[in-house]
């Protein structure tokens, strides 16, 4: 299986502080990899330079074959971005909002609306297409990014906390919307600090800290690698090790 | 100081309101602020050698002149303390805290009301203060009662906003309160400018009100509008009386309006749920340039506070404008009335382009997407420039069928203001984070200030060219390399 994103000795210092050092993981298409780590670990910053939103002092990313720093364009056009504050235009509607993000992938019209049909219908938004986002709560609000995320169909989706404020039955109809992108043939990177996710959803999981790679493999493979125990013992062995 | 006592929290005010702008947007201020201080001070030299010698006479025409000098004063404090009572009410978003905490909500509300009013206060004594300081150091300390008046009505002005705030928050919300201030602000500050110019162009001025009206008993020197004058003149029972019933109606205020204080300040805009029924998706398909100049145009239009920034900012220099139509006996098309116009036309582009930019709550967004970050810049440019231009377009217009140089000049003149203060406020920093009410983000005061001086020298050029001056040229240059260091600046700061 070729690799959907590959990343290779990236490194990102802010003010002489290493949020990224040499940092290298490869993730093949179709995989859902949960990126773990504590606060401060470099999770986002690895993510946002994935995304294209921050340029890397050194190393290379390539996205679906793509060096994603020579040709910026084309790796967003596969790429989605979702970040743990929901990107939404508190002004616009969601059937505005939707078609704006359509708009800015250059998805086709028809594609488009029935696509977003269909995922709010399945987020449970379609009866407020017609609302501002505005009057939003922060669950709803996380849902329509998430459509807007999966509206261009991206071969890459990232997302960072993609659970944080929603509610039992919103975070069951994301997870099995994620697990159905996977299927479907998405790579899917997201962050968590909600380990029994990860455990769950995750094909392979990545524990980093301090901005640097300490184990990664199956869960199966991490228990063995700390000795066994749940995903929160394994996790706190290996992140407490690297301290 | 112990935690949680009134200077506690009035330290905590002061310090979130000494913080409220960048760390270099602070020095920005504080170095304007220097320069007003020293220009007041130096006004104030040859004002106090004149009162020297001179005692003054609490006649008629000083109770008059006074009086309505302590009323403009009275609304522009009013104006700011409303302001400033939104900005701490509405804008930062810290009431929820403060009213979880154990301590007493009228303490709470009094510091916060009192911080509002010291930086009322502060403001209007680094604007006039230097000037009494001045006159007293020449003329005489019983001059220095001018200073007390400032005290008294950065107090009122505060009281009377916090009334006016809270009234509005429960018949309306907060997100409505914020853009209802915005008006009654920009309209009282509006009247401030143009009422002095009618007053002595329709009245005749302060002396012959004072003819006319004299003999009421009202503006006797024992009269109750006399105060201010006394006060002015040093007389320390006036002063007294003044500073007790700002004090007495300040510290009503906190203490009437603490109860419902609680209750308002906590109240949510809470939006109703409709179902959208069998309405279609809309908004789909379409090129890629209209696409993202509509949804610019539905962020701002949707935006009442950056709408309103707009409007503030351009009704500020209407009093500019209405003066030099009425220094000008109502002629039009004189130069004078060109250059007033085209600083109007140049601060609504400026305020427009900033109000586009400021509207962009996600840039991350537009950064994530295939496309290069010159093409939001574009857009967004083209967005501004196409209302403000279209204004540009009809004064010219107006213009033309009176004089064509006069037309030319609002034409020429204008339209660089707008596309100067276009250059300049995209190379502004950042949108600040939208608070949890309202989305009021402003841009730096380098880049206001920078904007100004641009759009003063844009005016000045249309003055020149309207009276036919072979100088024009200057004042242009003078704009261009003000965008040019301004630019250089933006590049050269990290």
């Amino acid at each position: 299986m070729p690799a959907a994103l590959t990343i290779r000795n990236l490194v990102k210092e802010f003010g002489g502080v290493r949020a990224v050092d040499d940092l290298s993981l490869a993730i093949e298409a179709g995989q859902l990899y949960a990126l773990l780590g504590p606060n401060g670990a470099g999770k986002t910053t690895t993510l946002r330079i994935v995304a294209g939103l921050l340029a890397p002092d050194s190393g290379s990313v390539e996205i679906d074959g793509i060096d994603a720093l020579a040709d910026p364009i084309a790796a967003k056009r596969i790429t989605a971005w979702l970040p743990d504050e929901p990107m939404v235009y508190d002004a616009l509607d969601v059937s505005e909002y939707l078609a704006f993000i359509a708009g800015l992938w250059q998805t086709p019209a028809k594609v488009a609306m029935a696509r977003a049909e269909e995922l709010l219908t399945l987020l449970d938004l379609w009866e407020v297409r017609r609302q501002r986002i505005g009057g939003f709560s922060r669950g709803m609000k996380q849902k329509a990014a998430l459509a807007g995320a999966l509206i261009h169909d991206p071969k890459l989706l990232i997302l960072d906390e993609p659970l944080t404020g929603l509610d039992a039955a919103a975070a069951r109809q994301v997870k099995t919307l994620l697990g159905e992108k996977a299927r479907q043939g998405c790579t899917i990177v997201l962050t968590t600090h909600i380990l029994d996710v990860a455990e769950r959803l995750a094909d392979r999981i990545g524990i980093i800290a301090a901005g640097t790679l300490r184990a990664e493999g199956r869960f199966d493979e991490l228990q063995r690698q700390a000795g066994g125990g749940t995903l929160e013992d394994v996790f706190l062995t290996l992140t407490q090790a690297a301290q | 100081m112990s935690p949680g006592s009134t200077p506690w929290l009035m330290a905590h005010e002061i310090r979130l309101s000494w913080r409220a702008g960048g760390g270099r947007t602070r020095w920005i201020r504080l170095v304007l602020f220097s320069f007003v201080v020293l220009a007041m001070a130096g006004l104030g030299v040859p004002m106090g050698l004149a009162l020297r010698d001179h005692h003054p006479n609490l006649g008629p025409a000083a109770v008059v002149g006074v009086g309505l000098a302590f009323g403009f004063v009275l609304v522009m404090a009013f104006s700011t303390s409303l302001a400033f009572t939104a900005a701490g009410f509405i804008d930062r978003g810290d009431i929820d805290l403060l009213l979880c905490s154990p301590l007493p909500v009228r303490r709470l509300l009094t510091a916060r009301l009192a911080a509002v009013a010291l930086r009322s206060i502060s403001l209007w004594l680094f604007l006039f203060g230097p000037l009494f300081v001045a006159i007293a150091c020449l003329a005489g300390a019983r001059w220095l009662g001018g200073l007390t008046l400032l005290f008294d009505a950065g107090l009122t002005g505060t009281a009377v906003a916090s009334w006016l705030i809270v009234g509005l928050i429960r018949v309306m919300g907060p997100k409505k309160v914020k853009s209802t201030t915005t008006i009654v602000t920009a309209l009282s500050a509006l009247s401030v400018g143009i009422l002095p110019t009618l007053l002595n162009t329709q009245f005749g001025g302060p002396q012959r009100l004072a003819r006319s009206f004299g003999h009421l008993p009202i503006l006797s020197p024992d009269g109750f509008a006399a105060f201010p004058a006394r006060a002015l003149f040093g007389d320390p029972w006036a002063i007294l009386a003044l500073a007790a019933a700002a004090l007495a109606l300040f510290a009503a205020t906190t203490w009437l309006l603490a109860p419902s204080f609680a209750i308002i300040a906590t109240r949510s805009d809470s939006p109703s749920r409709r179902s959208a029924g069998t309405a279609p998706l809309r908004g789909f398909g379409g090129g890629l340039f209209p696409l993202l100049l509509a949804k610019n145009y539905r962020l701002l239009l949707r935006n009442h506070a950056l709408l309103l920034q707009i409007l503030a900012r351009t009704v500020a220099f209407v009093p500019v404008l209405a003066l030099n139509v009425s220094q000008s006996g109502g002629a039009m098309t004189s130069a004078k009335v060109v250059g007033a116009l085209v600083l109007v036309l140049g601060q609504a582009g400026g305020a427009t382009v900033w109000a586009f930019i400021a509207a962009e709550t996600q840039p991350d967004l537009l950064a994530s997407s295939p496309h290069p970050p010159a093409l939001f810049r574009r857009v967004r440019l083209a967005a501004a420039l196409l209302p403000a231009l279209t204004l540009v377009l009809i004064a010219a217009a107006v213009f033309w069928r009176r004089s064509s140089l006069a037309g030319l000049s609002v034409l020429a003149m204008g339209a660089g203001a707008c596309l100067s203060s276009a250059v300049i406020n995209t190379t502004a920093r950042a949108a600040s984070r939208a608070s949890r009410w309202s989305n009021t983000p402003r841009p730096s005061v380098g880049a206001q200030f920078a904007d100004m001086i641009a759009g003063l020298c844009w005016s000045s050029a249309a003055y020149l060219l309207a009276s036919g001056s072979i100088w024009t040229p200057l004042p242009v240059w003078l704009a261009l390399s003000t965008i040019v260091l301004w630019r250089e600046v933006t590049r050269r700061t990290p």
